[in-house]
C-alpha cells in the first residue's frame, strides 16, 4: 500500500503534490518494472475503447465499424467537404477565446489585487461559471441572427468565468513577500508587475487560458449543434438527423481527435517545461 | 464605528468627522446593487425599446410569465425528469469517483498511467459523444446520465486522490501504534483528514452534473427544463424561453451557493 510518504506541497495552481524527497531510493530493476506497467496500462486503455467500439458494432445496427468510420472520415477529408465546416469552428474558437482572454485576464488580475472587489465579485464569478453558459445561445441568435458572430459570442461568455476566476484566484494568491521584496528594491508599478506579478500568477493564468479555451471550444460545438449553418457539430447534427452514422461518428471522432492531441501536447510541454526548471 | 478614547476638554468632535474616511459598503451589498442594477438595465432597455422587444422582453413581463410557468400543468413533469438526470449522474459520479481516488491512491502506477487520459477527459468535449449515445439507445434520459457520470467523475476522483494523498503518514503510524482496526482507522483517521480536501471536488462534480445535464437537454431530448428552452425558441415563445433561462440560472446559482456554504462549513469544521 503506498500512502503519501511525505509532506504534501501545494503548488500555485491549485495543485496538491507529495514531496518524495525523503523516500528510499527504488532500485533500478524496481523502476523499470513500475515504467512497463505504467505503459501498459496506458495502450491498455485504448485497445478497450477499441474493443468496446467492435461489440457495440456487432451488437447494434446503429453503430458503423471502424473500418467503415475510418474510410468515411478520409473521403471526406480528402474531398474537402469538411473545411469550411473546419474553418468555421476554428474561427468562431479562437476568436471568441481571444476576446475571453482580452476582456477576462486583465479584469480577473484586477479584481485579485484588490481585496475589496475580490469580495464583491467572487461569488458572481463563481456562480456565473456553475451556470450553463450555452443556454444564453438562443439570446445572441435574436442579436446577430444565426451566424458566425453568435457562436463566437457563446464561446467568448464561455471561455470568460474560468478565465477571469483563475486570474483572480492566481493574482489573489501571490505571496506577499513578494511584493514586499519589489516594494524593498523601490520598483515601480510597471517593474512590479512585470517582474513579480505575472511570473508568480503564470502557473494559475495558463491553467485558466487552457480551460477557458476548451470550454469554448465545447461550446462552440454545443452551439452548432443547436442551430447552425455550417461548422463540424452543425455537420454531425445534420449527419444525425440524416442517420449518415458513419459520417457521424467520423465527425465525432476527428472532433474528439482534436481535442485529444492539443491537451497532450499541452500536457507534454508542461511535463517538459517543468522538469528542465 | 471607531470610538477612540479622547481627552477630555479637546475639541475632537469635529476633527473625528474630518478625520473618518470613506467606507465602502459591505461587498454583499455591493454585489446585490450590481444584480439589482444589471437587472434595472434589463428592464429599462427593454421597455425604451433600445432593444427590440421580440428579441429581449422586459423583465418584468418574464417574471410574470415565469409565474405562471411555475403553476401550470407540465411544469413538475420536466423538472421531475431533469431533477432525476442530475441527481443520478451526481450519485453515480460521486462513488464512482470516490472509488476510482481511492484506486489511484493505492497504486501509483494506474494513477501516474491514468493521468495524461484523466487531463484529456477534462478537457474534450465529452458531450461530443452524446449523439452516438442517442443513435444506441434512443431519446431518453440514459445517454445524458452516462455522458453526465463520465463529466463528473473527473473532478470527484482527482480530488478525493489528492485528498487522500494528503493525509499525513504520521496520522497512519498512530493509526497502527494505538492497534486500529480498519473501520476504525477509516472512520477517525481517513475520513476526517481527507474530507475537507476532497469536498472542492465534489462540489465540482455537482456542478458538472447541472451544467451537462441542462447542456444536452438543450441540444436534444424529449423532455427536461432545458429541453423545454430549446422548444421555446423553436416556438419563437420569447418570454417563455426567457423565463426557463432565468429558471436554470437561479437553479445554477442557488445550488451553486448551496454548496459552497456546505463546503465552507465543512472546511471550517474539519480543516
Amino acid at each position: 500500500m503506498t500512502a503519501a510518504a511525505g509532506p504534501v506541497v501545494e503548488r500555485s495552481g491549485g495543485s496538491v503534490e507529495v514531496d518524495r524527497s525523503d523516500e528510499r531510493p527504488r532500485s533500478r530493476t524496481r523502476i523499470r518494472r513500475a515504467t512497463v506497467l505504467v505503459w501498459g496500462i496506458r495502450l491498455a486503455v485504448p485497445l478497450l475503447l477499441l474493443a468496446a467500439w467492435v461489440v457495440a458494432d456487432r451488437t447494434s445496427d446503429l453503430v458503423p465499424g471502424i473500418s467503415a468510420t475510418v474510410s468515411s472520415l478520409r473521403e471526406q477529408l480528402a474531398s474537402g467537404e469538411l473545411t469550411p465546416h473546419i474553418r468555421s469552428t476554428m474561427h468562431a474558437s479562437l476568436v471568441g477565446f481571444a476576446l475571453a482572454v482580452v476582456i477576462g485576464a486583465p479584469l480577473g488580475f484586477a479584481l485579485g489585487r484588490s481585496p475589496y472587489w475580490y469580495k464583491v465579485s467572487e461569488p458572481l464569478i463563481a456562480s456565473g461559471y456553475a451556470v450553463p453558459r450555452i443556454i444564453i445561445y438562443p439570446v445572441l441568435i435574436g442579436f446577430w441572427g444565426v451566424t458566425l458572430r453568435s457562436k463566437t459570442g457563446v464561446v467568448a461568455i464561455s471561455a470568460f468565468f474560468p478565465i477571469v476566476f483563475l486570474c483572480m484566484s492566481g493574482a489573489r494568491g501571490v505571496a506577499p513577500v513578494l511584493v514586499n521584496l519589489g516594494r524593498s528594491m523601490s520598483m515601480n508599478r510597471r517593474q512590479t508587475v512585470l517582474k513579480i506579478i505575472l511570473p508568480a500568477t503564470a502557473p494559475t493564468v495558463m491553467f485558466g487560458l487552457r480551460l477557458g479555451f476548451s470550454i469554448g471550444f465545447v461550446g462552440v460545438i454545443l452551439a452548432e449543434m443547436f442551430a447552425a449553418t455550417e461548422g463540424l457539430g452543425a455537420v454531425v447534427a445534420d449527419d444525425y438527423g440524416l442517420l449518415r452514422l458513419p459520417q457521424m461518428f467520423a465527425v465525432i471522432a476527428l472532433i474528439a481527435g482534436f481535442a485529444f492531441v492539443v491537451n497532450i501536447t499541452l500536457w507534454v510541454l508542461r511535463r517538459l517545461a517543468t522538469t528542465v526548471e | 464605528m471607531t470610538e477612540t478614547a479622547v481627552p477630555p476638554g479637546v475639541g475632537t468632535r469635529r476633527r473625528r468627522s474630518l478625520r473618518r474616511r470613506a467606507v465602502p459598503p459591505p461587498p454583499w451589498l455591493t454585489r446585490l446593487l450590481i444584480v439589482v442594477g444589471a437587472l434595472g438595465l434589463w428592464e429599462w432597455a427593454a421597455r425604451t425599446e433600445r432593444v427590440d422587444r421580440l428579441t429581449v422582453p422586459p423583465a418584468s413581463s418574464v417574471f410574470a410569465e415565469l409565474d405562471d410557468i411555475v403553476t401550470s400543468d407540465g411544469f413538475m413533469m420536466h423538472v421531475e425528469r431533469t431533477a432525476f438526470e442530475i441527481f443520478m449522474a451526481f450519485g453515480f459520479g460521486l462513488v464512482g469517483g470516490i472509488l476510482l481516488g481511492v484506486v489511484f491512491w493505492k497504486s501509483r502506477a494506474a494513477s501516474e498511467a491514468l493521468e495524461p487520459f484523466l487531463i484529456t477527459l477534462y478537457a474534450m468535449p465529452t458531450l461530443v459523444f452524446y449523439p452516438i449515445l442517442l443513435a444506441m439507445t434512443g431519446l431518453n434520459a440514459g445517454p445524458i446520465i452516462v455522458i453526465t457520470v463520465v463529466f463528473a467523475i473527473v473532478p470527484v476522483a482527482m480530488n478525493t486522490m489528492n485528498a487522500l494523498r494528503s493525509i499525513s503518514p504520521i496520522l497512519l503510524h498512530l493509526a497502527a501504534s494505538l492497534g486500529m482496526s480498519s473501520r476504525q482507522r477509516v472512520l477517525k483517521i481517513i475520513l476526517p483528514a481527507a474530507t475537507p480536501i476532497a469536498v472542492p471536488g465534489v462540489k465540482l462534480g455537482f456542478i458538472y452534473a447541472v451544467v451537462g445535464t441542462i447542456a444536452m437537454e438543450f441540444i436534444l431530448a424529449n423532455r427536461g427544463i432545458g429541453y423545454m428552452i430549446n422548444l421555446t425558441y423553436g416556438n419563437f415563445d420569447v418570454v417563455d424561453m426567457f423565463a426557463y433561462i432565468v429558471l436554470v440560472i437561479a437553479f445554477a446559482v442557488a445550488s451553486n451557493s448551496v454548496m459552497s456554504a456546505i463546503e465552507r462549513k465543512i472546511r471550517r469544521d474539519m480543516l
